[in-house]
């Protein structure tokens, strides 16, 4: 199973905006909801491109929802 | 599991049941005439199974939120990584060609191990969709 070094805080986001679901927030940026389950798994980094749309979506940076480990 | 997956799941069982069986029956070897109708048949067959198991999947996916045919950035990236490993295996294979040919083979050989390479690398090329699909790329 590939794995990405790239952290996110989406689940915590997610629920933070009122438990909104994954379906949901894949409406909203444009993406399937397979892509946020991966995305959240730590399976998939995202694409700049979307991650500024996920980021938008909670009000938030790029860099508050997600990060990088070495 | 995405529509995408699903469908490149249908394929790989279509692609090793049709040529599964076309090869079992072209294993021992026959005429030039009856390979070709077999292998044109083959490839009806399939593109039968394919369009019925598609208008199946798309069906089926009216009755979810997952619009059918509906593809993001990730699936366009594991989509050009499998269309890569199938290249991959198919440049690997064609490499047994001239070896075939110069060792006297037969054009029906040389038909089917053609035929084979590609059913390999189509193979390859959906099996990598699936896994890429379920485990990330």
């Amino acid at each position: 199973m590939t794995a990405t070094k790239v952290t996110n805080r989406l689940r915590a986001l997610r629920f933070a905006h009122g438990e909104m679901t994954q379906q949901q927030l894949a409406d909203r940026v444009d993406l399937t909801r397979q892509t946020i389950v991966a995305i959240e798994k730590g399976h998939y980094a995202p694409s700049l491109e979307a991650a500024f749309r996920i980021a938008r979506v909670f009000g938030a940076t790029v860099e508050e929802v997600f990060g990088f480990s070495d | 599991m995405n529509y995408a997956t699903k469908s490149s799941i249908a394929a790989f069982a279509a692609l090793i049941v049709v040529y599964g069986g076309y090869f079992v029956w072209a294993w021992p070897g026959h005429r030039a005439a009856d390979v070709l109708a077999h292998m044109i048949g083959a490839a009806i067959l399939m593109t039968i199974i394919m369009v019925a198991l598609e208008i199946a999947l798309a069906l089926n996916s009216r009755r979810t939120s997952e619009p059918a045919g509906r593809i993001d950035e990730r699936d366009a990236v594991v989509g050009l990584r499998s269309a890569r490993n199938g290249y991959y295996t198919l440049i690997a294979l064609v490499w047994c060609v001239p070896f075939v040919a110069l060792a006297g083979a037969s054009p029906v050989l040389l038909a089917n191990l053609c035929l084979g390479m590609l059913v390999m690398a189509e193979a390859v090329r959906f099996g990598s969709r699936i896994a890429y699909g379920s485990s990330g790329v």
